[in-house]
């Protein structure tokens, strides 16, 4: 079962090196399929993922939050969103 | 407990009853007193308090003589009269009134009265049966207690619930109440709900105090972790509150210790991030606890080393190791760095953060495991800093400890020399002004066969005998302090490859100076470099036999240690040696030169160059010419006069020159435009009348970074050459010293870099793929889910 979209970063990331500019350890969104559950949901790319399942996404590893969202059938995402969290 | 001056005897049996029945009538009532006085509350109270009471009694004795039958009858009746005090002074001494005085009846010293003999049973059966009661009084009323207050823990109304979580902490304070309170689940998850809930200050206060004290025990610590105790004391890390703050540190801390899980529940909590961002506070008891904390949570997980990190831990880590002096929490400290150390991406944050000075601060100090710790935490940092400068103060201890009896410490210190001299021109100069050279020698000295002590230390001579300053110098000193025997020796069993390796470099550089060419010569070191050569070499060519038809195979390891890399090495140390006569006259007796000429047809280009090299120098006697010639060493060289490498190609251009010496004159010419024709082709002016004192400054493969990491997987040293192809590591990582070398022309195409080359080691297989051991910082990817 797919979600529909990708996530990059995490501690163990350089964000430096990627090709979106982010600037911290987070953990982004960087692709939502068209028409996936998680478009649909209203998931869009560059949000940051902070909880899954309660979970603290503002500190893991890249393979830790890759783990936790594989890990149960519905997902509960709490994100940061620009232009909604911040000016 | 003994009562030595005080006395007592039964002269009279008639009056033994009559003080019994007084002594047991007293007793009723007052022994009462010490159970509901409170005052024995205090559990474990078979203490000294008793004996200093007793002191009370101490009365001088002896004086018995010269009375009157008046006086005796008088103190008889004085002594009846005070049997009872006396009794009680043994049984009961806290009911004394004080200051009363009570007349010893003890006539010999050496033999205790009977009421003597009584007092230290007596006491202690008092204890025994006080302690029984109130530890009874207060197990029933705790357990009788327990379900009440569980209930106004959970009620509704704050006031009611901050009450209850006084009184239970009240309770927690004596050992029975606070077994009763661990063996009740329900009371344990009603004080974690108290904390997880309540905004009550009185009630967090009492709450998590009681969960401390349940701390102490292996039940109460595994009460705490199944009621979930461990997230709602995380987020007590939080509180503003010193006291609240204190016991929750102490309370996660013993379940560190003690719980096994607590390290997974803690960091799935997110306490880490929340300990490092206490570093920030300034009480060193409370900041050693949190270290400690750090410590067992860091140890062994990589994941938490990363968060460490990302929380800025290492920059906090290095400012409590500036600014404090308690020998505790610079220990604790001391223990996170080292553990942070091994971490090739914290390892760069605390070199940056200032890390190596703070340590180095502490290399001095008096303890003994503050001093190792800092050490091993250098050594495993030393290979991020070789760019560092400002080290002068750590080097100079640095030379200062190499003088320890210590081994461990010893070995630390040689570690971190040979790292921090390599590659860097500065920290070179100056090990070598606070006399490192001297220090490095006698510890080779002292070492005997202790080759985690040899290894380094041979290094770090290596480094500082080349590529600065001051290395002549260097080199003069080490034969100026008795040191080339000693390092000769080396070369010998039961020295392992690495170590041999590393000698071989020294030797090749202490070659460069002309006064130890006869000191190295004495020491035999020509014989013994042949002789590796030749061990070297004849494995290389059974390999090459066994492995014949296939692909060929990238080499074994011998410790690590590539054959190819011994003949690159002993190869370019003769080639140095030959520079004097007399060497090279040893060298030809050695019946070597075959094996030189075959190795111009090895595929590895330094092993070519060396070669070409160390024949360069042979032929510049006569018989040295004649004998490469009989080894039929002409086409070979010819042929490498199309060499891609510089070296290589003038090495055998040279070699082909001066064996044309005797040669007609039309063959000089061919020989010359031949070389012409090659060597000009990246117009490079070229003199084939050159000197040939060609100064390569350090012909081995570039200095290494002994990069020994004190608690896991193998030293990398070893294994250094593993992460590149073997051929691009040589010649254009080699500085040319061009001022000995007599060409009037462009230089330049010799020095190919001139940059020297710091070799990290540890980067190297940093790839854009997910790291598989998550050791290493991966650059950017994405994981489609």
């Amino acid at each position: 079962m797919r979600c529909g979209f990708k996530i990059g970063g995490g501690i163990d990331q350089d964000y430096n090196k990627s090709p979106q500019g982010y600037t911290d350890n987070g953990i982004y969104v960087t692709e939502v399929h068209e028409s996936s559950p998680a478009s649909r949901a209203g998931l869009r790319v560059h949000d940051k993922i902070l909880q899954c399942n309660g979970y603290d996404f503002t500190m893991v590893t890249h393979k830790k939050a890759v783990s936790y969202i594989k890990k149960s059938p519905t997902l509960s995402l709490l994100v940061a969103r620009k232009g909604v969290t911040s000016t | 407990m003994s009562y030595p001056t005080r006395a007592m005897s039964y002269q009279n049996p008639g009056d033994i009853s009559k003080d019994q029945t007084a002594m047991w009538q007293q007793s009723s009532y007052l022994a009462d007193s010490g159970i509901h006085s409170g005052a024995q509350t205090q559990v474990p109270s078979l203490s000294g308090k008793e004996e200093e009471e007793m002191d009370l009694f101490d009365l001088d004795q002896g004086g018995y003589q010269g009375f009157t039958q008046d006086q005796v009858d008088d103190m008889n009746n004085q002594l009846i009269s005070t049997r009872a005090h006396r009794v009680r002074g043994a049984m009961f001494p806290e009911t004394l009134e004080e200051g009363i005085e009570i007349p010893s009846t003890q006539f010999d010293p050496q033999h205790q009265t009977a009421v003597q003999r009584l007092a230290e049973p007596s006491q202690m059966l008092k204890h025994a049966v006080v302690n029984l009661i109130n530890y009874q009084d207060d197990a029933e009323l705790a357990t009788r207690a327990i379900p009440e207050l569980i209930k106004l823990l959970n009620d509704e109304d704050q006031v009611v619930v901050s009450q209850a979580a006084m009184m239970v902490h009240q309770l927690s304070k004596k050992e029975a109440s606070r077994h009763a309170i661990m063996n009740s689940p329900q009371m344990v998850a009603a004080l974690v709900r108290a904390i997880s809930n309540s905004n009550d200050l009185e009630t967090t206060k009492g709450a998590v105090g009681t969960l401390h004290k349940l701390s102490h025990h292996r039940q109460g610590l595994l009460a705490i972790f199944k009621s979930g105790g461990i997230p709602a004391l995380v987020k007590l890390l939080c509180s503003s509150v010193e006291s609240v703050l204190f016991y929750a540190i102490t309370t996660l801390h013993n379940l560190l210790l003690h719980q096994d899980g607590s390290k997974m529940a803690v960091r799935l909590a997110g306490g880490l991030q929340k300990m490092v961002t206490l570093l920030q506070r300034n009480n060193t008891k409370f900041l050693a606890i949190v270290t400690d904390c750090l410590q067992i949570l860091a140890y062994g997980n990589q994941e938490s080393k990363l968060i460490i990190l990302a929380s800025q831990g290492p920059m906090e880590l290095v400012r409590i190791m500036r600014s404090y002096n308690y020998e505790k929490l610079l220990w604790t400290t001391s223990r996170v760095l080292k553990v942070l150390s091994v971490c090739s991406s914290n390892k760069p944050a605390i070199v940056e953060a200032g890390g190596m000075q703070a340590l180095a601060m502490h290399l001095g100090n008096s303890s003994q495991r503050l001093v190792q710790n800092c050490l091993w935490t250098l050594r495993n940092l030393s290979d991020a800093a070789t760019k560092v400068n400002g080290l002068d103060s750590l080097l100079s201890s640095l030379v200062q400890v190499l003088a320890s009896s210590d081994v461990n410490v010893v070995t630390c210190a040689a570690g971190i020399l040979s790292n921090l001299t390599c590659n860097n021109q500065f920290n070179k100069e100056t090990v070598c002004q606070f006399d490192g050279i001297s220090a490095l020698v006698r510890t080779i000295m002292n070492a005997g066969d202790r080759e985690e002590i040899t290894e380094p230390a041979v290094c770090a001579l290596r480094h500082l005998t080349s590529r600065h300053d001051k290395s002549e110098l260097a080199q003069n000193q080490v034969r100026l302090v008795g040191g080339i025997p000693v390092i000769v020796r080396l070369l010998n069993p039961p020295s392992r490859w690495p170590l041999v390796k590393a000698v071989i470099g020294l030797i090749r550089n202490l070659a460069l100076c002309q006064d130890n060419f006869a000191p190295l010569r004495e020491s035999c070191a020509i014989e013994y470099l042949v002789q590796l050569l030749m061990r070297a070499y004849q494995d290389t060519q059974r390999r090459a036999s066994l492995a014949s038809g296939g692909s060929q195979q990238p080499g074994t390891y011998a410790d690590g240690v590539r054959m190819e890399e011994i003949i690159e090495g002993t190869v370019g140390a003769l080639h140095i040696l030959a520079r004097e006569f007399y060497n090279r006259e040893q060298i030809r007796q050695q019946g070597v030169v075959p094996v030189f000429v075959r190795l111009l047809f090895n595929d590895i280009e330094n092993i070519q160059r060396v070669a070409a090299g160390v024949l360069c120098e042979l032929a510049a006697d006569k018989e040295g010419a004649d004998m490469i010639e009989q080894q039929g060493a002409t086409a070979p060289l010819t042929e490498l006069l199309h060499s891609r490498n510089e070296g290589v190609a003038t090495y055998a251009a040279a070699v082909l020159f001066r064996m044309s010496e005797d040669k007609p004159q039309d063959y000089k010419k061919r020989l010359s435009m031949e070389l012409s024709s090659s060597l000009f082709r990246e117009e490079t002016l070229w003199n084939p009348d050159l000197g040939m004192g060609t100064d390569f400054q350090d012909i081995l493969s570039p200095e290494q970074a002994y990069d020994n990491m004190y608690n896991q997987g193998p030293p990398s040293v070893h294994s250094s050459h593993a992460g590149r192809p073997y051929q691009q590591q040589g010649y254009d990582q080699i500085p040319i010293n061009i001022q000995t070398m007599d060409i009037g022309s462009p230089l330049d195409a010799m020095d190919v870099t001139g940059a020297e080359t710091d070799l990290n080691f540890d980067n190297i297989d940093q790839l854009p793929t997910p790291p598989q051991d998550n050791n290493q910082v991966a650059a950017w990817y994405d994981t489609d889910l």
